[in-house]
């Protein structure tokens, strides 16, 4: 219990009224009883349960009907908090709570509400056989749903500061005690403290707040919506960090291999998930390589092909007046810009779009002759492989590193090819998250040997 | 024993059996050989037992905070900076010959010098990682190339035109003085052992020493390997016909062809996976040699940059780049062969340091 | 980290102005895919190169008539082609050349000389399958078979063993050629296509060695030839003696040979031959009882066939098989003293062929 002088709460009303006479939805209201006995509320109707507030505050304290007895009242209320100083007054009033100064005291009551408290259906990553539910965009619905995924007495949920000068966004991490490295949790919480950023709206951002690194290529942290893949990660020591609002966690550290990987490998019998896990790195290489092996052998080293398949693409580039390499940039771009529009269009027209472009573009090009039927075939096959990445923010990294591998294959041939992938091997290695290498084979789950 | 280690002794083995090595083995072929081969094995495995037991007794530690710990400071900056540059040396021969493969086979309109420098680029980055990272990047590479390669190594034993007959020849001068050249050579494709020297200090070994079973396997590693790097151009191209190659495996791989391949021409697989091999092992190697030579110079820091390996690594590159321009093939090849011939006695001198090391580490 | 972008695009932009050649898209290339060397009438020492240039064609339903025969004479081969890079406007790309065509006439020649070209270059595949013409190279690369969808295709397919294999072809590959003309101990052998109206037969050989005429093998000994060499199952041996004949479909079969040698000098020649098949066609009626027979009559008459071809080779001091090889193989000493003993062995050596045939079954009826 604290015990101020008068001055404090004296300092703490003219702060709060300062602050938010001004606003239309902020109330402040007195409430006294027969005897004199005053006290005052002081919150914003638009954050808080509006609809309970007199069933919780008002008719307790007419029943109750004295003002000491009210105030234990107050604190056996579950989400009772402590007054810390003036500016932390005002941060939980604008995240939803209820400042009463009832004599001397100022007290706290957390009485949030949030509309979108539902939860929803896993859209990002869907799986055939696991769990068909996501999180919702409230913090404390989706820690209930994690907490019934995870029975644990070690799962640590702490608040870090709030993110976001102007945001104010709140902040939980996640840890299981007893699994997690206490460094890495260390660094996540003075990573969370450094981060500065006026306003974080997804989780993606606050990813860019988090790592030191201006300019980012690959995701380090995994962004999930899917509560079994939390709860895994937690139960493998990791790190999970949660946003006010976002249906999206952060989990880190991860490795590569977390963003190949998809929650149905569990679900499936071992040898289908090998085979699938396989599929995703095949589709990978398919995605990365194609384009600037195509740009490659049919520039630099016709030789390589078996001479069948040599003149039947020779035949089909006959009527292409560009080089290759326009060729492959000119369908790979189109072919960008068809995913992006289907992403952004409305559901309903998605699909059109998406035939329209595809079918007829595709045709039409080859019959202009802009383009040839293999470079159809290739580029379809990147498109398609570049999805079966599970991880979004992976495929969409894997999207943008191609162009690079193409234009170093288009400067230097398949000498090119080879040495940029071994520095796309090198920069992969080269990164960390939270400490932990980013890409590594065979990461065992028991201490690390080198 | 951790199993980056037979990463680095193996990508040792598998970087040097296609340049340089076989050449000088090939025009040995008919002068005792094989007796040669046996004695660089020998040799060999007993410095990798006296060398990697003696670091194995220091865990966490590399050869240069060792040598300044128990030697006088002029004989560890001396010491240090000549391992270093012995480092840098066996990399410029392995840049060296790759730049002029990947010119003579896959991109002879290219410019020399933009081969280099892309070569060059990627390697310095590469070295300049940390000492882990780099061990992360062999495992990787190694992984997708050791199964392809072995894959051609035994297409070529298996396939229906190599003339047994040559390699028997190969054999029936066994019984001869063996020559300086061919133990040097033959040694170098298995110094793979000594780059614990750096990477000692990041690799965790849960054993004490090296056992007696764990060389036996090494060596056979050797053997097979360097066999297959002698007896399949030879197999393939003659006794006689096998000398007028510059790069006989090179020639050999091309000799082979998959009926039922996506490609035909096993050279061009071999090719680029020999390019990547060739990549991580000067990435390795130079490595080894920046942390060896940067540990005698003082430290600079130029703007929170540690400016001196990034000098080395600059220095390294126009060395190189000159290197191919002012020195031809031929002259590359012999002093890739003195080169060979001096690791010897620089192996036998190493040990010895390193033995001495140790037993000052026990008297005090 | 902005100089660092600034200097990372000025890097990306020299090397945009160092590079730009060797960039040549397939379509712009003229695709070799045979060549042909012949000798010149009028010039001793020059050549005859024909040049099968391939024109990939833009629909995949059009077949044949894609291609240019190109051909020039030249004192040497570089030369030749010099002169026809001058008549075509695409890039002559070697890289997919598979068959090489040396004209019959030029075997007379030197050959080591004639295959230099061939191993220098490196856009050369030592795959290349490699072959004699008659009467000429040229009139073997003009040959439009029917059905062909690539040009040269049925020509290649012919030696590649994933198409036909007939005992009479003998598949060599331009390194199998280089190392046989290097080895001392073995010579060279190259299969003859025959050209015909719309098509060509492959149905004798020729063995050969530098600076000596070459020695044509009729078509029997061919097949013989093939069978000792390569081991080749899959073909029948025809057994004609007195008031028997059938045929023998060999399934497997093994040839062995051994150097040995007596009393310090002479030495002989064993060949040993296991050879297993059922009978395949037959004009007399046969009997289960009398395989025994049967197996008596192949071997003898195996033997003698075999006989016969190897003291045709010993004849003209030809030694195709490579005994000389085995010979250096076996002994021990420099080899050029080796090399030597061997050439004066040879002619005197005895050779004796064992056959061990083993006729398992008269096939399905009796």
């Amino acid at each position: 219990m604290f015990s101020f002088k008068k001055s404090e709460v004296e300092r703490v009303k003219p702060v709060l009224e300062k602050q938010f006479k001004a606003t239309e939805d902020a109330q402040f209201r007195t409430l006294s009883l027969e005897n004199d006995q005053e006290i005052e509320l002081v919150y914003i109707q638009t954050v808080i349960d509006n609809a309970n507030i007199h069933e919780q505050f008002f008719k307790p304290f007419f029943e109750i009907n004295d003002v000491t007895r009210y105030e234990s009242y107050l604190k056996s209320l579950p989400n009772f908090k402590e007054f810390k100083d003036e500016q932390d007054t005002v941060k939980e009033m604008l995240h939803g709570s209820v400042v009463i100064f009832i004599k001397d005291q100022v007290y706290i009551v957390g009485f949030i509400h949030q509309e979108n408290s539902q939860v929803l259906d896993a859209s990002v990553e869907t799986t055939i056989l696991g769990p068909q539910k996501a999180l919702s965009e409230n913090i404390y619905t989706n820690l209930n749903l994690i907490r019934h995924r995870y029975h644990k007495k070690s799962l640590r949920v702490e608040k870090a500061p709030d993110i976001g000068s102007k945001s104010n966004i709140q902040v939980c991490i996640l840890y299981d005690e007893k699994e997690a490295e206490p460094k890495i949790v260390d660094q996540v919480k003075k990573r969370l403290d450094q981060a500065n950023r006026p306003i974080v709206q997804s989780a993606g951002e606050l990813h860019r707040a988090l790592t030191n690194r201006k300019r980012r290529m690959f995701p380090t942290l995994l962004v999930t919506e899917r509560p079994d893949r939390i709860a895994y990660n937690l139960s493998q020591g990791k790190v999970i960090i949660m946003i006010e609002g976002i249906p999206f966690v952060l989990i880190g550290p991860t490795v590569f291999y977390d963003f190949m990987s998809s929650m149905e490998d569990f679900y499936q019998p071992y040898w289908v998930s090998k085979f699938l896990i396989i599929l995703r790195y095949v589709g990978l290489f398919i995605s990365l390589f194609l384009p600037s092996a195509y740009v490659g052998i049919i520039s630099y080293n016709p030789e390589v092909l078996r001479i069948q398949l040599a003149f039947s693409i020779a035949g089909s580039r006959m009527p292409v007046p560009y080089p290759s390499y326009l060729e492959v940039l000119f369908m790979l771009i189109m072919m960008e810009m068809l995913v992006e529009a289907s992403i952004r269009l409305p559901k309903t027209i998605g699909p059109t779009a998406t035939t329209v472009g595809g079918l007829i573009l595709g045709q039409a090009a080859t019959d202009a002759g802009l383009v040839s039927n293999i470079m159809i075939i290739i580029v379809a096959a990147v498109a398609i492989s570049n999805f079966i990445i599970p991880i979004n923010e992976m495929s969409f990294a894997m999207r943008v590193m191609k162009y690079l591998l193409l234009l170093i294959t288009t400067l230097s041939g398949l000498i090119g090819l080879v040495l940029g992938t071994v520095g796309l091997i090198y920069y992969l290695v080269y990164l960390d998250s939270f400490g932990k290498p980013y890409l590594k084979l065979f990461t065992s789950r028991q201490k690390q040997h080198i | 024993m951790s199993r980056y280690f037979y990463y680095l002794v193996i990508l040792n083995m598998l970087a040097n059996v296609v340049a340089l090595v076989p050449r000088i083995l090939i025009e040995e072929r008919v002068n005792g050989v094989v007796t040669s081969l046996m004695i660089a094995i020998i040799i060999t495995l007993i410095y990798c037992l006296v060398y990697t037991n003696s670091m194995l007794k220091f865990p966490g530690q590399g050869q240069p905070e060792i040598i300044k710990k128990y030697t006088p400071k002029w004989f560890a900056s001396g010491y240090l900076f000549f391992i270093g540059i012995l480092y840098f040396l066996g990399t410029w021969f392995v840049l060296l010959s790759f730049i002029d493969i990947t010119k003579r086979f896959i991109n002879p309109e290219m410019p020399a010098l933009y081969i280099s420098v892309l070569f060059l680029s990627i390697i310095c980055l590469g070295a300049l990682m940390k000492t882990e990272k780099t061990l992360y990047a062999l495992e990787i590479i190694m992984i997708i190339s050791l199964p392809l390669i072995t894959g051609i190594f035994l297409k070529a034993f298996l396939n229906e035109h190599i003339s047994w007959d040559a390699i028997r020849i190969v054999f029936t001068h066994t019984i001869e003085p063996p020559s300086n050249t061919s133990i040097g050579a033959g040694a170098y494709s298995l110094v793979g052992f000594y780059f614990i020297s750096i990477y000692n200090r990041v690799l965790k070994n849960r054993v004490e020493g090296m056992g007696v079973w764990r060389i036996v396997l090494i060596g056979i590693a050797g053997t097979i390997n360097i066999f297959t790097s002698l007896l399949v151009p030879i197999g393939m191209n003659g006794i006689d016909g096998a000398e007028n190659y510059i790069y006989p495996w090179f020639s050999t791989a091309d000799a082979l062809r998959m009926e039922f391949g996506f490609i035909e021409r096993v050279l061009y697989i071999f090719l680029l996976l020999y390019i990547g091999i060739s990549m991580i092992s000067a990435t390795i190697t130079c490595h080894i040699a920046m942390e060896h030579v940067r540990s005698v110079l003082p430290e600079i820091k130029w703007k929170e940059v540690k400016i001196v390996p990034v000098m080395m690594a600059i220095l390294f590159s126009l060395a190189t780049i000159l290197g191919y321009f002012f020195l031809s093939q031929v002259q590359v090849y012999e002093l890739a062969k003195m080169f060979f011939s001096l690791l010897l006695f620089a192996g036998a001198f190493s040990c010895a340091v390193l033995f001495y090391a140790v037993r000052r580490s026990k008297q005090k | 980290m902005k100089n660092l972008c600034r200097l990372s695009g000025l890097f990306v932009f020299v090397m945009v102005l160092l590079t730009g050649c060797g960039f040549k898209d397939i379509d712009k290339r003229a695709f070799v895919v045979g060549i042909g060397i012949d000798k010149t009438e009028q010039n001793q020492e020059g050549y005859e190169v024909t040049l099968k240039v391939a024109f990939p064609s833009s629909g995949s339903e059009e077949l044949g008539d894609q291609f240019e025969l190109l051909s020039s004479k030249g004192s040497t081969i570089a030369e030749a082609i010099q002169l026809i890079k001058a008549k075509v406007s695409n890039e002559l790309d070697f890289g997919h050349m598979k068959v090489i065509v040396l004209g019959e006439k030029v075997l007379s020649k030197d050959i080591g000389k004639t295959m230099d070209w061939f191993t220098r270059r490196r856009d050369i595949q030592q795959i290349a399958l490699i072959t004699i013409g008659k009467p000429d190279a040229k009139t073997i690369l003009s040959i439009e078979p029917k059905g062909e969808r690539l040009p040269s295709n049925k020509l290649f397919m012919f030696f590649d063993e994933a198409g036909t294999e007939s005992p009479y072809v003998t598949t060599k590959f331009l390194y199998n050629l280089r190392r046989d003309l290097e080895e001392r101990g073995i010579d060279g052998y190259l299969p003859i296509v025959q050209a015909e109206k719309d098509n060509f037969s492959i149905t004798t050989m020729s063995v050969f060695k530098q600076g000596v005429d070459p020695l044509h093998l009729t078509k029997k000994e061919t097949k013989l030839f093939n069978m000792l060499k390569k081991g080749y199952d899959k073909e029948s041996i025809k057994v004609n003696a007195k008031d028997e004949f059938f045929m023998l479909a060999v399934d497997s079969l093994n040839t062995e040979y051994q150097i040995k040698q007596k009393q310090n000098q002479k030495i002989s020649i064993e060949v040993i031959v296991d050879i297993s098949g059922v009978i395949e066609e037959s004009k007399v009626e046969l009997k289960e009882g009398k395989l025994d027979k049967y197996n008596k009559l192949a071997e003898k008459v195996l033997t003698k066939d075999i006989n016969k071809l190897l003291a045709k080779f010993q004849e003209t001091k030809m030694d195709p098989v490579g005994f000389g090889l085995r010979y250096r193989a076996t002994r021990s000493g420099t080899e050029n003293e080796k090399w030597k003993a061997w050439k004066s062995l040879y002619p005197e050596a005895g050779i004796n062929v064992r056959v061990n045939a083993d006729i398992t079954g008269t096939g399905i009826i009796e």
